[in-house]
């Protein structure tokens, strides 16, 4: 991995106090947590040599020469700043107001640039991108389908490709323990028998599920003892 | 649905995939975030001004080889480059500007500011640097020259502004107080001894 660069304590801890930052007196580094994270993506991929700086700089650079970012959210993005007129700008306040609606808009280039490249050198595809962004909203659009105690059925269902739900348990009724949050489907490309139930999304929920060992084995187990699983969304209706 | 909120999916969608495919890691991410937010900024810089003012040594091997002076402080080029260190003069003001992007001496001064990355500044510091100075509040003598310096990613650099007058005394922590971002991009001189900005 290459180094990132040298401080000479890496293990200082992080400044208190938030809002004034050090890299910028105008307010924080980073103003949104997306800015951050796009900027800090480029910055990986670089340290575990991906690419080299210059090649980054040409897809930033030609995204912030050539700014027709986003197309399709032109209408409430920051408006454009027209071309500077100079004779306007002699003044500090406008100057500077001219130069924070442009500048406004730099994580958008890099956030575009940072999409192309992956796209280009084959990281990350175009489609894969969109997909993943409609699978996200969607799954969170919806939100949970079951909350901690609601009482829900193990399927008994069989995806080809992927099944981690164990025989002894389907059909049996359980209690959700734990919404453990939308995750990545391993396989979303494997198909249910049941056409009726889109559940293969790229995302959905897991939770953990508690059956009673009574539930699962008959009266005889031991009325102590409870199994607990963490299944799919699609692996469960609601009992 | 505000745009911020549209671009954070991407990024979240975008960020999703490539922990997936290993190509990043959440720990790295995280350290990456904190490093910039708290650890890189302009004190560095004004730490390496500092130095210069007060140890002549330091100064002459800070313009003849900046990088590895730079280094001595214990701040390494983010990216590789080289660092470019140019010195204002009563005949020489220097400012800095990065006419196609945004290249900015992370390990010393951190990220850019906002307008350093717009494209008036872009535009204006290359073809009128005194009318970009006159509006930053920074008034250069008639006679004196002014150098336009254009990073790119192979070199970036840093001015190193006038010791303000006044302190002979101050000691290197004093004087880093003096010591703006502003002035290590040019654009400002350092504060004068009563923590102003100079004209």
């Amino acid at each position: 991995m290459r180094k990132l660069l040298g401080v000479p304590d890496l293990k200082m801890p992080a400044r208190q106090g938030g809002a004034a930052q050090p890299g910028d007196v105008q307010g924080p580094v980073f103003h949104e947590a997306w800015q951050a994270h796009a900027f800090a993506i480029v910055m990986n991929l670089y340290q575990t040599g991906q690419y080299t700086w210059p090649d980054w700089d040409d897809y930033l650079g030609h995204e912030i020469q050539s700014p027709d970012h986003f197309p399709d959210h032109s209408s409430d993005a920051a408006p454009q700043e027209p071309a500077p007129d100079d004779e306007s700008l002699r003044n500090y306040n406008k100057f500077l107001a001219a130069c924070e609606a442009d500048g406004a808009n730099y994580y958008h280039y890099w956030l575009a640039g940072l999409e192309k490249m992956l796209d280009v050198k084959g990281m990350v595809g175009r489609a894969e991108l969109e997909a993943r962004i409609a699978a996200i909203a969607k799954v969170e659009a919806e939100g949970p389908r079951f909350q901690t105690g609601d009482r829900v059925k193990a399927l008994d269902i069989e995806l080809q490709g992927h099944s981690h739900l164990p025989n002894y348990i389907r059909g049996t009724i359980g209690t959700i323990e734990h919404d453990r949050g939308a995750k990545v489907f391993p396989d979303s490309h494997a198909h249910s028998h049941d056409h009726d139930h889109e559940k293969t999304d790229a995302l959905q929920h897991v939770y953990t599920v508690r059956f009673q060992a009574t539930d699962i084995w008959g009266e005889t187990a031991d009325a102590r003892q409870s199994l607990n699983f963490s299944l799919w969304d699609y692996q469960l209706e609601a009992a | 649905m505000t745009s911020d909120d549209e671009v954070a999916l991407r990024v979240r969608a975008l960020e999703s995939l490539l922990l997936e495919k290993g190509l990043v890691e959440a720990p790295a991410i995280d350290e990456i975030i904190d490093l910039f937010e708290n650890r890189l900024g302009p004190q560095n810089g004004a730490r390496v001004v500092a130095r210069a003012w007060s140890d002549p040594a330091f100064k002459d091997r800070l313009l003849s080889n900046p990088t590895d002076a730079i280094v001595e402080l214990g701040f390494e080029a983010v990216q590789g480059e080289d660092m470019v260190v140019v010195e204002n003069t009563a005949a020489v003001h220097n400012i800095v500007v990065c006419t196609l992007c945004s290249c900015f001496p992370w390990a010393t001064m951190g990220l850019p500011p906002v307008w350093y990355k717009s494209a008036p500044y872009r535009a204006r510091a290359a073809s009128d640097p005194r009318g970009v100075l006159v509006e930053f509040g920074t008034n250069i003598a008639a006679e004196a020259e002014v150098r336009v310096w254009d990073s790119n990613a192979e070199l970036r650099y840093m001015v190193l502004p006038e010791r303000p007058a006044g302190t002979d005394g101050m000691s290197e922590d004093e004087l880093m107080a003096l010591v703006t971002r502003d002035s290590m991009i040019g654009v400002t001189r350092a504060l004068d001894v009563g923590g102003e900005v100079a004209p």
